[in-house]
């Protein structure tokens, strides 16, 4: 009955992780390009009180006795599902339509990932993130260039001062990983590689490599489902409850065997 | 009559051990594709003497935990988004090759590893059904009913769900994995409809799992009045009150 008491506690820890996942996704329903994470449980070993499959003394124990020992979160899954398109023509707005990430030079010299194409320019004209990370390939966009255009395959034109015909400034790049679930949350819409997402496969958008294309003044919302999260929210609050009601029935049995002996 | 004493004191340790697996089952709710533990009790004749007599039959019949058989019974299914999370609707497992041999679960969280190969959240292989690693090429990844995992269109594996004949008890190992018994005939799961973009949750309601409890716990309080009865009216009765006949 010990376990009962540890196991249930195991399971309100998990539902406690569980809450804070889904608090964390709720929070950032509005944030531009944000990925939903899913916590994993997974159920933790047994104690077998009575090995399934084992000899007694004239026939095998059809059926054993195994105790679990409670549930254990194992993993944040990132949900990659596409989230929806949002207008906003500002010209540096760009939204993936796709599997792709956007590169990014992060000031410590490695390179973040991330979906949320809120881009400006800095004071040399380059392309950067809205906290002034250079996007790679970086291009730089003359002050005297007017506009803009971003294709769907990356394609960056402008038309410079005195010039009739728009000129190509750069193409952009996308990144995708064999295991886009295992990349590391870094905060401010950045994504980290791991050993676990693989390395980067780049290409153009559009290409071969299922990489996505691009869309020119939209903004890409997160793919939180709320009404889902609500629901998991009700779901871990009653799983909460019930592996309280486990440690109040253990509690009560515990007193009712003290109370044997009167 | 003390016979009935150990009846009772063996009822409420076989309650307490229920106790545990109620407990475990609730604590895995949200975990996906558990299986809720179903215990049973079974009688254990004690004192079976050369000629055991109907009442001492009757009398000396424990209720003690006989064992507990995992329910495989469907869980629902829950939608996600993901590509490659994989839930079955029917009877049948998925096969994972992990270092200590083939297990079977019902967990679908899949991805692919950097490898390429369609891996668990630990990164053991998820087996094909010709019982090979899978591997899936770049490319957008889909998975139709019956388990064809296609890349961008074309058809690449097939997820393997397999099933176990009836008589085989699966054990429970932790971490969503069962093991079957060694030389047990694994075969391919024919009415099994694998859903692609979900997972299945756990088969034990909360509901049951209360009501449960609630159960354990009543038998439990009568099996403690049965010690209580038997230690101050029968006990004490013997040891105060016949002295002073």
């Amino acid at each position: 009955m010990i376990r009962a008491l540890y196991t249930a506690a195991s399971g309100m820890t998990a539902q406690q992780m569980n809450l804070d996942t889904i608090a964390n996704n709720l929070a950032n329903s509005a944030t531009t390009g944000f990925r939903q994470l899913r916590l994993q449980f997974q159920d933790m070993i047994y104690q077998n009180l009575v090995t399934p499959g084992a000899a007694q003394s004239q026939s095998t124990v059809s059926a054993g006795l195994q105790i679990g020992l409670g549930t254990k979160s194992a993993a944040t899954e990132v949900i990659m599902t596409q989230g929806g398109l949002n207008q906003t023509s500002n010209p540096l707005d760009i939204a993936i339509e796709g599997a792709g990430f956007f590169q990014v030079q992060r000031p410590d010299g490695t390179i973040g990932y991330t979906r949320a194409g809120q881009f400006h320019l800095n004071n040399q004209g380059t392309i950067v993130t809205t906290d002034g990370d250079p996007v790679i390939p970086n291009i730089t966009i003359p002050a005297n260039a007017t506009a803009v255009t971003i294709t769907q395959y990356g394609v960056v034109n402008a038309t410079l001062l005195g010039q009739q015909n728009p000129s190509q400034l750069g193409q952009l790049q996308l990144a995708t990983f064999p295991n886009a679930g295992g990349l590391e949350s870094l905060g401010a819409n950045l994504l980290q590689a791991t050993l676990s997402s693989g390395d980067p496969v780049l290409g153009n958008p559009g290409g071969a490599e299922g990489l996505g294309t691009l869309q020119q003044g939209y903004l890409e919302n997160s793919n939180v489902d709320v009404v889902t999260q609500f629901v998991q929210m009700v779901l871990a609050q009653r799983a909460y409850e019930s592996n309280s009601k486990v440690i109040k029935a253990a509690d009560d049995m515990y007193s009712q065997i003290n109370n044997i002996a009167r | 009559m003390d016979s009935g004493y150990y009846a009772a004191v063996t009822g409420l340790v076989a309650r307490t051990q229920a106790l545990d697996a109620a407990a475990a089952n609730l604590a895995n709710a949200q975990t996906p594709g558990y299986r809720a533990v179903r215990e049973y009790f079974r009688s254990y004749l004690m004192d079976s003497g050369a000629e055991p007599s109907q009442i001492g039959l009757a009398v000396n019949r424990y209720g003690v935990l006989g064992g507990d058989r995992l329910s495989f019974t469907q869980g629902p299914i829950q939608h996600t988004g993901n590509a490659l999370d994989l839930a079955i609707e029917g009877e049948g497992f998925f096969a994972v090759n992990t270092a200590r041999g083939l297990r079977f679960t019902r967990d679908g969280s899949f991805h692919r590893s950097p490898a390429g190969l369609l891996v668990t959240a630990a990164n053991e292989p998820v087996l094909s059904a010709s019982k090979q690693p899978i591997s899936i090429p770049p490319g957008e990844v889909t998975v139709g009913g019956d388990g064809v995992l296609s890349v961008a269109g074309a058809a690449a594996e097939t997820v393997g769900v397999f099933k176990l004949p009836v008589d085989a008890q699966l054990s429970a190992e932790g971490a969503n994995r069962y093991r079957a018994p060694e030389n047990a005939a694994v075969l391919a799961s024919k009415e099994a409809v694998v859903h692609a973009g979900s997972i299945e949750g756990a088969n034990q309601d909360v509901i049951h799992g209360s009501l449960e409890l609630l159960m354990i716990q009543r038998q439990a309080e009568m099996m403690q009045k049965a010690l209580t009865i038997f230690h101050t009216e029968f006990n004490k009765t013997a040891s105060e009150t016949l002295p002073r006949v």
